[in-house]
C-alpha cells in the first residue's frame, strides 16, 4: 500500500472521517476555482454583455443600413444602439423595428425624435428626415425587460434590413 | 413570485460560491475579509430586491431566505451524507506527531498554519508534541496533545 493510500484511509479515532467524500469536496473546490476564473475571462470578453463577443456592427446587403448593437443583455440594464441609414437626399426615411425586439426591450431614449411613428402588429415604423447626403444617424437606448432569446429585425422600408438576435440574461 | 425566485437563486449561487472558496474563507475573519463580505452583501442586495423597494418585497425575500435555510438544516438532520456534503467533515492533518502531507496539500493548508494553531491553543513548539491536529468543519484547527 502506497503512502498516499495509507494516508487517505478513513480514521475512526479521534473523529470519524469520510475522506473519500472530503476529497470530492476538495476536487470540487479546485475545479470550481478554474470555472470562476473562466467566468471572469468570459466576462472580460463580453459573454455577459459589453465586450468583443457581444458588440456587433452589422451592415445590410445593400449597404444602406448599419446597426451597432449588443448581442447579450442583462435584465433591467440599458444598452445603446446606433443605427445609420441612407435614403434619398432631402427626403424622409422610414425605419421598421420588429415586434420581438419591442417585446424584450423598451426604448429608454431615442435621438433624434422621429417625425412620425406608427405602431402595428409587426412592430414600429419610425420616420426621420435625412441630411443633404441622405444619411440619418439614430441613437437609441434600450432597456431590457424580458428574459431569453429575441430574434428580430431592423430595416428600411423599401430598402435593406438586418436580422438582430439578442439574448437577455435574468 | 419573483421575490422567491430571486432569493432562491441568490441563496444557491452564494452557497456554491462559498463552497468553492472553501471553509478557510470564514474560519479566521480578518478585517479585510469582513470588508469583502460587506461588499459581497452590497452586490447581492440589488439582485435580491430588483427595482421593487417596497416593505412587502423586503419581507418576502427575507422570509424566503429563512425558509430555505431552516428547510436545509432540517434536511441535513435527516441525511448525514447531505450534511457532510454541505458542511464538510473534520479531517485529521497531524497523526502521532507526523504531518499528513497529502491531506494538507489537498486541503490547501500548510505546516505553518498547524504550528500556529498549536502555539496559540497549547503553547507547543514542535509537531512531535501534537497527537492529533484536526481541521474542523468551521475551518479552525484543533490540537490534541500527545
Amino acid at each position: 500500500m502506497s503512502l498516499l493510500e495509507q494516508e487517505m484511509q478513513d480514521r475512526e479515532h479521534p473523529v470519524a472521517e469520510d475522506i473519500a467524500l472530503q476529497r470530492k469536496v476538495w476536487k470540487f473546490q479546485r475545479v470550481g476555482w478554474y470555472v470562476l476564473t473562466a467566468v471572469v475571462i468570459l466576462t472580460l470578453l463580453g459573454l455577459f454583455s459589453r465586450g468583443p463577443l457581444s458588440t456587433v456592427e452589422a451592415v445590410s446587403e445593400q449597404g444602406d443600413l448599419t446597426v451597432e448593437y449588443e448581442r447579450f443583455h442583462r435584465g433591467g440594464g440599458t444598452n445603446p444602439m446606433v443605427v445609420q441609414a441612407t435614403g434619398q437626399p432631402g427626403k424622409e426615411v422610414t425605419l421598421s423595428i420588429g415586434k420581438p425586439m419591442l417585446d424584450g426591450f423598451s426604448i429608454e431614449s431615442i435621438q433624434p425624435q422621429p417625425v412620425s411613428s406608427v405602431g402595428s402588429p409587426e412592430g414600429l415604423s419610425l420616420t426621420f428626415p435625412t441630411d443633404k447626403s441622405g444619411h440619418v444617424t439614430l441613437f437609441i437606448s434600450w432597456r431590457s425587460n424580458g428574459i431569453g432569446l429575441f430574434k428580430s429585425r431592423i430595416g428600411i422600408v423599401g430598402g435593406g434590413h438586418i436580422p438582430v438576435t439578442q439574448f437577455i440574461y435574468p | 413570485m419573483d421575490a422567491v425566485l430571486r432569493a432562491g437563486a441568490i441563496y444557491l449561487a452564494l452557497m456554491v460560491l462559498f463552497k468553492i472558496s472553501g471553509r478557510r474563507s470564514l474560519g479566521e475573519l480578518t478585517s479585510f475579509d469582513f470588508v469583502l463580505l460587506m461588499v459581497i452583501g452590497e452586490a447581492t442586495q440589488q439582485a435580491l430586491l430588483g427595482d421593487d423597494f417596497s416593505v412587502t418585497n423586503a419581507i418576502l425575500v427575507i422570509v424566503t431566505l429563512m425558509v430555505i435555510d431552516i428547510g436545509l438544516s432540517l434536511v441535513k438532520r435527516r441525511s448525514k451524507r447531505l450534511a457532510k456534503l454541505i458542511d464538510g467533515g473534520p479531517t485529521i492533518v497531524v497523526e502521532n506527531g507526523a504531518f499528513l502531507r497529502h491531506r494538507m496539500h489537498e486541503a490547501r493548508i500548510q505546516e505553518d498554519d498547524i504550528l500556529e494553531a498549536a502555539r496559540i491553543e497549547k503553547g507547543f513548539e514542535r509537531v512531535e508534541q501534537i497527537k492529533y491536529a484536526i481541521l474542523e468543519r468551521n475551518g479552525k484547527i484543533s490540537i490534541i496533545p500527545a
